[in-house]
């Protein structure tokens, strides 16, 4: 049925347009913070911006794309058949709108970008249901692009644990240097004094903030 | 929570001095000390 192919190959389509620029803007706005001082839970963060993208991104597309699409596909089939090409730009164009819908003008070429793309994807979508291939790869490698970069993050951020917690206390704080250095006991004289210094370190509820 | 405890002993006399810290990833704060400093520190 030629609606329902079409309505397939539009939401894969808003699907794919939606998800690879949320990465990439997502994968920007993390970069600066593998750079900083304390790398921390960013595999998290990353999801997290990535939802936050995709949100707004996916909700233009998934409205305002489709419609948009819907009638430029129409039209294409009334007039400008063989004119892919055409179809593609007109798409570039509608998506420039987007600088104009926020009353932002930094956004109209990001909105051009997303909807070429889109166009694309849905010319090669509909190429390949011409000759019944699926659709499952559009979907399968977001998913594996969006799991690598997020163990990419994970990775990149650095756990902390007991030794360096230790650490900085002693360090910064105003304990005399003789503690152990790790969690532990040490037992001497002093003065005549039977003396014991101890470490120890409890962790606490993980606050993240 | 990082704890640094010190305990001394010396026939009858005997004290204790901790200070603990709550360290955070990149910040360092106290939570508080009890205890009287030993003598032979000074």
């Amino acid at each position: 049925m030629a609606a329902e192919s079409l309505i397939k190959r539009k939401l894969t389509a808003t699907f794919v347009t939606t998800m690879i620029p949320s990465m990439i803007l997502a994968y920007l706005y993390m970069a600066d913070s593998v750079k900083s001082e304390y790398p921390h839970g960013l595999g998290g963060s990353f999801l997290g911006w990535l939802s936050m993208y995709s949100m707004y991104i996916g909700i233009i597309v998934l409205i305002y794309g489709n419609l948009v699409s819907v009638g430029l596909e129409y039209l294409q089939k009334k007039w400008f058949v063989k004119h892919i090409w055409l179809y593609v730009l007109l798409h570039g164009f509608f998506g420039l709108a987007n600088g104009w819908l926020f009353q932002e003008f930094t956004l109209a070429l990001p909105g051009m970008i997303v909807a070429l793309f889109y166009a694309l994807i849905d010319r090669w979508l509909f190429v390949r249901a011409k000759v019944q291939k699926s659709f499952k790869m559009f979907f399968l490698v977001p998913f594996v692009i969006c799991g690598l970069l997020w163990g990419y993050f994970q990775i990149m951020s650095e756990p902390y644990t007991m030794v360096d917690a230790i650490e900085d206390a002693a360090a910064n704080g105003t304990v005399p240097d003789v503690f152990p250095k790790s969690v532990g006991k040490w037992e001497g004289q002093i003065d005549g004094y039977r003396v014991e210094r101890e470490t120890t370190a409890k962790k606490q509820e993980e606050k993240n903030i | 929570m990082i704890t640094f405890t010190e305990r001394w002993k010396k026939g009858k006399v005997k004290g204790s001095w901790s200070i603990t810290y709550e360290v955070v990833r990149g910040s360092l704060s106290s939570y508080g000390s009890e205890g009287d400093e030993p003598s032979y520190y000074k």
